[in-house]
């Protein structure tokens, strides 16, 4: 972490920035970021410290989600809001600071949900620690939780402690034709149920969901739900971005109140109407590789708050000036 | 400073007893559930509407008046404590839910909207709001996105910061935010879990959007007695590492049982060194499966018995000792005070052993009602206050006991704030460079320390002081700093 924080100095006193880079799983999704130097954080990985009957994991920032998730499988667990994996080698720091949260999001929590503490340094060189291993903390402002989605925009994570989950014992996915006229009002209604879903997602017709949790339970709902059995390989894409409507050159994505109705360019609904894939940048959608505009009062805070971390403005310049306001 | 012309703006904007100076009206106001620290306000302010709140905050911004913002008052560690020099701002007539939004499972409504109101008011479609502080009855949503409360189903559910999707804020400099929105994840920077926790430090919550969850089919309540703190802990640890997240996992020691019982009569085990409360709740067939497993975990851990509820009213008279328990430990001692460490789950049996000999050096006694499922503690120390030294004495016990749940890895608090009450503690959690980034933060919000000050952060001269009395290995804490 030394190399880290003398690069920060340097760049510091030079008037460089820094681009915070893991393995750059992510540049298809948001882009090269482009700045004056590259901080690398691939080299720092590894696991801290694991305690399963915890339910908490402590990572450094480098370390691939492949690794994680493999030492997590070993002892029945998961991280519960499953991130994409982009070709699994994408990285736990990489995975925090964009905040992207799979199938499973509404009903188990999205990353900064799983997010209990970080250890970052910031724009003025200092290692400092947030958070913690524990479920339940407000000592202080949750700087933990903040960096979860900020993109490197506030500083550079070294270490992150997370909230893992047991694997379900029993997993049911199953799909149905559906009509679009119903599709959405079928979700919500079933969202206001008690059933133990963990995915339901609506794309061409067909309406698909997945069931997770106690054997009985599970078997349970599916009876209720009817539809036919389908293996898990959809949600495995899903999860990933690889299926046709996710793909990078094309789709934007739209985050929308989950009843809205259907608009003819959401070619992939997922989040049981809570994020819409659109095969275009509608209004309100945004490509993978800008983040939304922000209201004028909130992106003058925006900037306030990286001068608060970040006063010489080092790291990630770019990622706060794309929320500008148009 | 003269405030005459401060008074008489905010008289204007606050008709129909919105403004209040005289004393007797600002009695109520001079203390928090912290009830052992008390101070009157300059003002009270009441407004009614968002453009009174605004207009409020212009005023005292211009005037340079400090603000305190207070929800129902139930906080406990003196967050809502008012100052001589400043206005109290009262959220409490904003009670209104604005909208029941059944469809995208939230419900939008003014800070001052009593926690279980909301509950109340969706039960008719099969929902309701999952944080559930003791105190829902009274304290105000405003308040617990404030000190982002927790309650017993927070375990499952989640605490505050899980179950808000959105939040208008007005901030000093007279902006009003809007942040989230009535989906998931607004993409970007993460303005809700900096709000939630904040204290009343960062801004005024005019609004909130909060998620609904579905009602579950059925729920189980299940009893078990332990003979030892140790067996119970262990149990604790056993069962949430067994992968089963129960929706409530709370223990009472042996003095916290007598004094239930001796208070409601809920049926509890004498004799039982421990007691887990377990609820769970789900699909029929996922709770008879849970319960099975979860009984079978008690008994492996020790335990001397296992009770199982099943219908409603046996649940509700589990509980009742449960929900009792602080006014029953209250019976016990003139005073207590009640302490908020959160620690990692395997090493409950261990920090409750150091509080009962800590107990003993003190000659106090301490109750223990908490949420274990979480490791989030709550020894309730009991004393006299008219005896000379003895607030003293429990505030220093207080503080040692948050101290150790320090040193074994955990936090000061979980889920009541920092307040005025856990400032000195700040200073053993933190060391100065995350304290200066914390009032960095603040300052983008606030930078003329206006909202909440001297809360929730304390100052470095104030840790020097304190870090004098706590020398580590002969090193002097915060070096840089003048000491007096
Ligand atoms: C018997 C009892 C049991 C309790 N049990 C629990 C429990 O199980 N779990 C738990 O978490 N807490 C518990 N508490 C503590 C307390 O009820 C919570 O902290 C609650 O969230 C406080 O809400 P309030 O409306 O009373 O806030 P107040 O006490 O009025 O204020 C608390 C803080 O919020 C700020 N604030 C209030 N309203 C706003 C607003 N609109 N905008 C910005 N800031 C605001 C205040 O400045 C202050 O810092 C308990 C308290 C009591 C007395």
């Amino acid at each position: 972490m030394q190399a880290w924080i003398d690069q920060i100095n340097e760049a510091r006193a030079a008037g460089r920035t820094l681009a915070i880079q893991g393995h750059g799983s992510k540049v298809r999704a948001f882009g090269e970021l482009s700045a004056d130097g590259v901080l690398d954080t691939t080299g720092f990985s590894g696991i801290v410290s694991y305690q399963p009957e915890e339910l908490v994991v402590t990572v450094r920032s480098g370390t691939s989600l492949n690794e994680l998730e493999q030492a997590l499988k070993e002892n029945g667990q998961q991280l519960a809001f499953e991130p994409p994996r982009l070709e699994g080698r994408g990285t736990v720091g990489g995975t925090v600071a964009s905040g992207l949260s799979g199938p499973a999001r509404p009903w188990c929590g999205a990353t900064r949900d799983a997010v209990l503490g970080v250890r970052l340094i910031n724009g003025l060189g200092e290692l400092l620690t947030f958070g913690g291993q524990v479920m339940k903390n407000v000592a202080g402002y949750d700087v933990s939780r903040l960096q979860a989605g900020a993109l490197g925009a506030f500083a550079v994570l070294c270490e992150v402690s997370l909230r893992v989950m047991p694997i379900p014992k029993a997993q049911v996915c199953a799909s149905r034709a559906v009509a679009e006229e119903e599709a959405i009002s079928t979700m919500r209604g079933w969202c206001r149920q008690p059933l133990p879903l963990t995915g339901l997602c609506y794309s061409e017709g067909v309406l698909r969901w997945r069931l997770a949790g106690h054997a009985d339970a599970v078997a349970d709902a599916q009876r209720k739900l009817g539809g036919e059995a389908d293996d898990a390989g959809f949600w495995e894409a899903l999860r990933d971005w690889s299926l046709p409507q996710q793909n990078f050159e094309q789709a934007a994505r739209r985050v929308c109140p989950p009843g809205d109705p259907i608009e003819t360019t959401d070619k992939l609904i997922d989040w049981a109407g809570g994020i819409r894939w659109t095969d275009q940048a509608v209004a309100g959608a945004h490509r993978l590789a800008t983040t939304p505009a922000l209201g004028r009062a909130e992106y003058a805070l925006a900037v306030r708050l990286k001068q608060a971390f970040d006063p010489s403005g080092i790291f990630n310049p770019e990622v706060l000036r794309a929320n500008e306001p148009s | 400073m003269n405030r005459s012309p401060a008074i008489s703006a905010l008289a204007q904007t606050l008709p129909d007893g919105g403004l209040i100076l005289d004393e007797a009206g600002r009695r109520p106001y001079e203390t928090d559930g912290l009830s052992a620290i008390k101070q009157l306000p300059w003002a009270v302010a009441l407004p009614k509407s968002e453009e009174q709140v605004l207009e409020v905050l212009r005023i005292c911004r211009e005037h340079g008046i400090p603000i305190v913002p207070r929800g129902a008052g139930t906080g406990l560690s003196g967050g809502a404590r008012p100052r001589a020099d400043g206005l109290l701002l009262s959220l409490s007539r904003m009670n209104r839910i604005v909208e029941i939004d059944v469809d995208n499972l939230v419900a939008r409504v003014q800070p001052g909207v009593r926690n279980l109101a909301v509950s109340e008011a969706v039960a008719e479609h099969g929902l309701f709001y999952a944080p559930d502080p003791s105190s829902q009855i009274a304290c105000s949503i405003g308040g617990n996105v404030a000190e982002n409360a927790g309650g017993v189903h927070c375990l499952k559910y989640g605490l505050t910061v899980h179950n808000v999707v959105a939040l208008r804020v007005a901030t000093i400099d007279g902006e009003v935010l809007q942040l989230g929105g009535h989906g998931h994840d607004a993409f970007g920077i993460d303005w809700l879990a900096l709000m939630c926790g904040s204290e009343g430090m960062l801004g005024i919550v005019l609004e909130a959007t909060l998620r609904l969850t579905p009602l579950p089919e059925e729920k189980r309540v299940l009893m078990a007695a332990f003979p030892s703190l140790a067996a119970a802990g262990d149990a604790v640890a056993a069962l949430i590492g067994s992968g089963l997240i129960p929706a409530g996992l709370e223990m009472m020691d042996a003095l916290a049982v007598q004094a239930a019982e001796d208070f409601v009569h809920a049926g509890y085990p004498r004799d039982a060194a421990a007691l887990l409360l377990c609820e769970l709740d789900g699909t029929a067939a996922e709770v008879a499966q849970t319960s099975r497993q979860t009984i079978e975990v008690f008994n492996a851990s020790g335990a001397l018995s296992v009770e199982v509820a099943e219908d409603a009213d046996a649940q509700a008279r589990m509980w009742l000792g449960r929900k009792a328990a602080f006014p029953a430990v209250g019976r016990l001692a003139p005073d207590y005070y009640c302490m908020d460490g959160t620690i990692p789950r395997h090493r409950i049996s261990e920090v409750l052993d150091a509080i009962a000999r800590m107990s003993q050096e003190y000659g106090l006694r301490v109750a223990n009602v908490f949420h274990a499922g979480d490791g989030n503690l709550h020894p309730l120390i009991l004393y006299d206050a008219n005896v000379p030294g003895e607030l003293e004495k429990a505030e220093t016990f207080g503080g040692a006991i948050l101290e150790l749940c320090v040193e074994v890895g955990g936090t000061v608090t979980g889920e009541h704030g920092v307040g005025v009450e856990k400032l000195d503690q700040m200073c053993a959690q933190f060391p100065p460079a995350e304290l200066e980034q914390f009032m960095r933060l603040k300052a983008a919000f606030d930078e003329h320390k206006l909202l909440n000050p001297g809360k929730a952060v304390p100052t470095l001269t104030r840790c020097a002081e304190v870090g004098g009395m706590h020398v580590h290995d002969g090193k002097l804490p915060f070096p840089h700093l003048e000491r007096f």
